[in-house]
C-alpha cells in the first residue's frame, strides 16, 4: 500500500473514533445507576462486555450475572461470604475444561472434533492451556498469548525453521499464522490441515493460479500434492522446495531405474553438469500444469 | 509499483456506519515512520524479508459494545498497512441474534530476484535469476451470518483475490532459452451461500459455492537478450530471437457443494457425515509470434519464425465423502472410526496449431514453411480409500492415551498425451499403493511436569513415485517442567523413511532436538533462551541424464538455532529485545543474523511513543552475490484515545 493510501486509512479511522468517543465520555459525566452485580468486586467483568461469552447478555454496558454464573456456577454464596474463593467454581484443568468449556464447544464437523482431535482435552493440553476467558493476550479466539508464541510452547522444532530459514511464509504477518493452515481442534495427521471451502488443500486458499485444472497437470501434483515437492515451514531453497537444487528434487523422481513408478521417465540426455541445465525450471516454467505445452515450457 | 485497492475502500465505510452507533469502546492506534539502511544485495533483502522505509499504521483495535438498532458489538483490527510487505484490515460487528458480519482485506508483496534461483549465468557473474517476480496480492473476504445461533441460520460470503504485477521469465525455443518479461493480472472470486441447521441432536452445513478464476498475462522479449542462455552455434547456427510476443488468457469456472452433518444417537454415540463436490473447468486460449533463427531437431529444420495458438480445455471433477462415528466407551475413553473415498478425474485437451515459417532442413533442402496441428489429449482418475479407528483415553490422571490404525488405499491412473512421453512403459498406466499406519501418543502431566511421546509408523507397498517411502517412523518426545520462575522445555524428533527396492535405495533421516528455557524473576521481567539443532540426512539413487549411469543423490542440512530474549513490562515504560541466529551448513550453507528491539513510554495516560530497531544479516557460505545487511529504525506514537 502506498504512504498516501495509508494516510487516508488514518484519517478515516481517526474521523470513526470521534463520535463513540464522545459518546462514551458523555454517558460517564452523566453518571450511571450502581448495580448489583460480579463487576461490583471484579473488575475484569467491566472488561467482559468486550468478550465473545459475554454476547447478548450486555445490558446498559454491565454483563448479567447469569453470564459469569454459566462458568463459575452460583455465585450467591460466595457472595453472601464476602468473596470466599471455595464458595465459587474456578475452571483449572482438563476437569475444569470439561465441566465447562466442553458443554458447549463441542461441536463436531467434518474437520474437527474435540473428542478425538490431536489436541482433545487432557492433563497435558487442554482448552485452558491456550484459551484465556479473562486474560487472553489475543483477543482472536481468547488465545493466552499470540499464536506463533503459543504453538511454539510445543512446537519448538517447527518455530525455529520458520524463524530461522531464509524462505518461509511470513508467520505473523497479515493476519498469518499456524492456524492458517492448521486446524487446531482437527484430527491426527493430515486430517488436522484446512481445506478451502471447496475441499481443496489449503494452499489453494491463496496459491489459487496453482491449481488448474490444467491439460497437462504435474504429476507430482496428480498422484500427490503441495508437499510431494515443498516445505511449507521454512526452506534454503526461494521457492520452498524440499532440496536446495531444483534439479536434485526434479532428477530424484525423474530417473528411470529397475522400479517402475510414475514419472520415472529421464529427462533426455541433458547434461546437468551444465550450468544451463541445473535448474530444470529454466525451461520447464510451468512445473505446476500447463494448458499450452506438454513439456510443462510454458 | 502502485495499484488500486478495492478492498481497503469497502472496509471503511461500515468502519464508520458501524464506529457512529457505539456507546462503550477500546481504541489502541500505533502510526509511525521507519527507516531502512541496507546493504548489499537489494534483491535478496526484498525477497527474504522485503520490509521497507517508509510510514507504517504498525497497530490499529477498535472494540465496541453499544445496545444500537444497527449493531451490538464490532471490533475492527489493522495491523502492518503501509511499507510492509504483508498487512491486515479486519472488522466483525453483529447484532445479537441478527447477524454477524466478518471483513477482511490482505495485502501482500510477492517479491522474488535470488541471485542463484534459475541462474545458468550465475558463474559469469551476472545477476539475479532469470525468474523474478514483483507482484501485489491482494485478498478481500466477506462473510454474512444471519440468525446465527438459531435453528436454522442462513450465511453467504465472496471472496476475491487479486495477484497482478510485472515478473521476469524464460522461453524454451528452437534449442536456446529466451528472456522474456511478463505482465500478469490474476483475478480470482468466490461466492458462497448456504446455511447452517441445529434441530438439537442433530446439526450440520450446507454450502453451495461458485469460484471464477480469470487470468491475463503478456510476455514480451526482455531488453537485449536476443542471443539467449546458449551463445555456442547449433548445427552451425546462431539461435538467436529478433522478436517476440505471447497473449495468454485463462479462464476457470468452478462449481463446488460442501456438506456435513452430525447426529447424536444417544448421550454416546454421534454419527458425521461430510460430502464434498468440486467441478472445475478451464478454457484456454493463446496467441504467440516469434522471428529469428532458430532449430528443431523433432522437426529436423531450421526455422527463422513461428506462429502459435493453442485452444484449450481441461475439466477436473472431484468428489469426497466420508462417514465416522463417534463413540464414549466410558467418560473419558472414546473410540472413533471412520471410511473415506476421494475420487478425482481430469480430462485435458489443447488444440495446437503452429506454423513454422521459413524452414529448411539440416541438409539445406524443402525450403518453405511447415504447419503443425497437435491435438492433444490427456487424462487421470485418482481413487482414495481410507480406513480408521482410534481409540483415545484422556482422563487417567494425569496421563492420556490415544492409539489409532488407519489404512489408505491408493489407485491412480495415468494417460498421458504421447507426446508428453520421453521413453515407453513408465509416464502412463495403472499404480496401485496401501500405506498402512499405526501411531500412538501417550502425555502424563502432574505437579509442572508434562511428558509427552508419539510414534507413527507406515508400512506401504509399491510407490506410486520414486521417492515414496516403504517404510517410515516418526518419533517425537517433548518434556517441560514449570515450577515458580522457571519453566523449561525439552523436544526431540525424529523421522525416518527407507525404500530398500534395487534402483531406489531411498533412506532419509531428519533429527531435531531444540531446548528452551525462561525466568520470571519478577512479574514484569521474562528472560528466555532457546537452542535448536536439525540434521537431514538423504540419499537416493538416480540415473545422470547424459550418461545413464546410476548414481547416488545426497541431500544434507545441518542447522543451528539459537534465540534469546528479555521483556520488561511495567508501563509506562516497556521493552522486549530479541536475538537470533541460524546456522545452516551442508548443501546450502549460510549464516542468518536476527536483531529486534523494542522500546515503549507512555509519557501520558493515554498517549506514548514506541522505537524499534532491527538488524537482519544473511551471509551465504558459498556465493556472496547474495549477502545483505540490513537494518531498520522506526519511531511510533501510540493513542488510546
Amino acid at each position: 500500500m502506498t504512504a498516501k493510501a495509508t494516510g487516508r486509512l488514518a484519517l478515516l479511522l481517526i474521523l470513526a473514533l470521534v463520535p463513540p468517543w464522545a459518546a462514551a465520555v458523555a454517558q460517564e459525566t452523566a453518571g450511571a445507576e450502581p448495580i448489583m452485580s460480579c463487576g461490583d468486586c471484579h473488575e475484569q467483568a467491566a472488561a467482559f462486555v468486550f468478550n465473545p461469552h459475554a454476547r447478548g447478555s450486555v445490558k446498559e454496558g454491565v454483563v448479567a450475572n447469569a453470564t459469569c454464573e454459566s462458568c463459575h456456577g452460583d455465585g450467591t454464596e460466595h457472595m453472601e461470604s464476602g468473596g470466599e474463593t471455595d464458595k465459587i467454581t474456578i475452571p483449572i484443568g482438563r476437569a475444569g475444561a470439561d465441566a465447562t468449556c466442553l458443554t458447549c464447544h463441542d461441536k463436531t464437523t467434518a474437520r474437527r472434533s474435540h473428542r478425538s482431535g490431536v489436541h482433545a482435552n487432557s492433563a497435558a493440553v487442554n482448552c485452558l492451556s491456550c484459551h484465556s476467558i479473562h486474560h487472553a493476550e489475543e483477543p482472536r479466539a481468547l488465545l493466552v498469548k499470540s499464536e506463533l508464541a503459543l504453538c511454539a510452547t510445543c512446537h519448538s522444532t517447527q518455530t525455529a525453521s520458520f524463524r530461522g530459514k531464509p524462505f518461509a511464509h511470513r508467520l505473523g504477518h497479515a493476519g498469518m499464522g499456524c492456524t492458517s493452515c492448521h486446524e487446531p481442534h482437527g484430527r491426527a495427521g493430515r486430517q488436522s490441515l484446512r481445506i478451502t471451502a471447496s475441499g481443496e488443500i489449503a494452499c489453494a486458499s491463496c496459491h489459487r493460479e496453482k491449481h488448474g485444472p490444467f491439460v497437462f497437470e504435474h504429476g507430482a501434483l496428480a498422484a500427490g500434492d503441495c508437499m510431494s515437492c515443498h516445505e511449507p515451514h521454512g526452506s534454503a531453497n526461494p521457492r520452498q522446495l524440499k532440496r536446495a537444487t531444483v534439479a536434485q528434487l526434479c532428477l530424484e523422481c525423474h530417473s528411470p531405474t529397475m522400479v517402475t513408478t510414475a514419472g520415472s521417465q529421464p529427462p533426455s540426455f541433458h547434461n546437468i553438469s551444465s550450468p544451463r541445465f541445473q535448474n530444470c525450471t529454466t525451461c520447464h516454467v510451468a512445473v505446476h500444469g500447463s494448458n499450452r505445452s506438454p513439456q510443462l515450457l510454458k | 509499483m502502485t495499484t488500486s485497492r478495492p478492498g481497503l475502500r469497502w472496509l471503511t465505510l461500515p468502519l464508520l456506519l458501524v464506529a457512529a452507533t457505539a456507546a462503550a469502546q477500546t481504541t489502541e492506534i500505533e502510526i509511525g515512520y521507519r527507516w531502512l539502511d541496507l546493504g548489499g544485495s537489494e534483491a535478496m533483502y526484498r525477497s527474504q524479508i522485503n520490509e521497507r522505509g517508509g510510514f507504517i499504521l504498525r497497530a490499529f483495535t477498535m472494540t465496541s459494545a453499544a445496545d444500537s438498532p444497527l449493531a451490538d458489538r464490532f471490533r475492527i483490527d489493522a495491523t502492518d498497512l503501509g511499507a510492509t510487505p504483508a498487512g491486515l484490515l479486519r472488522l466483525e460487528a453483529a447484532k445479537d441474534g441478527a447477524y454477524l458480519l466478518r471483513l477482511a482485506y490482505r495485502a501482500a508483496d510477492a517479491y522474488s530476484a535470488v541471485p542463484g534461483f534459475a541462474n545458468p549465468l550465475l558463474s559469469q557473474g551476472i545477476v539475479p535469476g532469470q525468474h523474478t517476480l514483483d507482484r501485489d496480492k491482494t485478498s478481500f473476504d466477506a462473510d454474512l451470518e444471519l440468525i446465527p445461533g438459531h435453528r436454522f441460520s442462513p450465511f453467504v460470503g465472496y471472496s476475491f483475490h487479486r495477484t497482478d504485477g510485472p515478473g521476469r521469465t524464460t522461453y524454451f525455443v528452437g534449442q536456446d532459452e529466451f528472456r522474456l518479461t511478463s505482465d500478469l493480472r490474476d483475478t480470482d472470486q468466490e461466492i458462497r451461500a448456504g446455511a447452517t441447521f441445529n434441530l438439537g441432536r442433530v446439526y450440520g452445513q450446507v454450502t453451495q459455492g461458485w469460484r471464477d478464476f480469470r487470468g491475463r498475462e503478456d510476455f514480451a522479449l526482455d531488453a537485449g537478450e536476443a542471443s539467449g542462455n546458449n551463445t555456442v552455434p547449433i548445427l552451425g547456427r546462431n539461435v538467436t530471437i529478433s522478436s517476440f510476443s505471447r497473449d495468454s488468457r485463462t479462464g476457470v469456472s468452478a462449481p463446488f457443494t460442501n456438506a456435513f452433518v452430525a447426529g447424536d444417537v444417544n448421550r454416546r454415540v454421534r454419527l458425521v457425515g461430510s460430502f464434498v463436490y468440486f467441478s472445475a473447468e478451464t478454457d484456454g486460449m493463446e496467441n504467440e509470434a516469434l522471428t529469428g533463427s532458430f532449430v528443431s531437431f523433432p522437426l529436423g529444420r531450421f526455422f527463422n519464425g513461428l506462429t502459435e495458438t493453442i485452444g484449450s480445455r481441461a475439466t477436473n471433477e472431484t468428489w469426497r465423502g466420508e462417514g465416522r462415528a463417534e463413540i464414549v466407551l466410558r467418560d473419558g475413553i472414546d473410540f472413533i472410526a471412520g471410511y473415506r473415498r476421494e475420487h478425482r478425474q481430469l480430462t485435458g485437451a489443447a488444440v495446437i496449431d503452429s506454423l513454422f515459417i521459413d524452414t529448411v532442413t539440416f541438409a539445406g533442402s524443402g525450403p518453405g514453411d511447415l504447419a503443425e496441428l497437435h491435438d492433444a489429449k490427456n487424462a487421470i482418475e485418482r481413487d482414495d480409500d481410507t480406513l480408521s479407528a482410534t481409540i483415545s483415553a484422556r482422563a487417567l490422571g494425569p496421563f492420556a492415551v490415544r492409539a489409532g490404525y488407519s489404512q489408505t488405499s491408493q489407485d491412480i491412473t495415468l494417460i498421458p498425451d504421447p507426446s508428453q512421453i520421453v521413453l515407453t512403459g513408465n509416464a502412463s498406466g495403472t499404480f496401485q499403493r496401501t500405506v498402512r499406519t499405526f501411531d500412538t501418543t501417550g502425555t502424563y502431566s502432574k505437579s509442572g511436569l508434562t511428558l509427552g511421546a508419539s510414534w507413527r509408523h507406515d508400512q506401504a507397498g509399491q510407490p506410486v513415485f520414486r521417492t515414496d517411502f516403504t517404510d517410515r517412523d516418526r518419533f517425537r518426545l517433548r518434556a517441560t517442567f514449570g515450577r515458580g520462575i522457571y519453566r523449561v522445555g525439552a523436544t526431540a524428533e525424529q523421522i525416518d523413511q527407507t525404500n530398500d527396492q534395487p534402483g531406489v535405495g531411498l533412506d532419509s533421516t531428519i533429527r531435531q532436538y531444540s531446548g528452551d528455557v525462561s525466568v520470571n524473576p519478577i512479574e514484569a521481567l521474562q528472560l528466555r533462551a532457546s537452542a535448536s539443532r536439525f540434521k537431514v540426512d538423504s540419499i537416493i539413487g538416480f540415473r545422470r541424464p547424459e550418461t545413464f549411469a546410476i548414481e547416488s543423490s545426497i541431500y544434507a542440512e545441518s542447522g543451528t538455532s539459537f534465540e534469546g530474549g528479555v521483556s520488561f513490562l511495567r508501563p509506562p515504560f516497556t521493552f522486549d529485545v530479541n536475538g537470533g541466529r541460524f546456522e545452516n551448513e551442508g548443501t546450502t550453507p549460510f549464516t542468518v543474523d536476527r536483531l529486534r528491539a523494542r522500546v515503549v513510554y507512555d509519557f501520558l495516560a493515554k498517549t506514548g511513543i514506541a522505537a524499534e530497531w532491527s538488524r537482519d544479516e544473511f551471509v551465504e557460505g558459498r556465493a556472496t552475490f547474495g549477502d545483505f545487511d540490513a537494518t531498520r529504525f522506526g519511531l511510533f506514537l501510540r493513542f488510546r484515545p
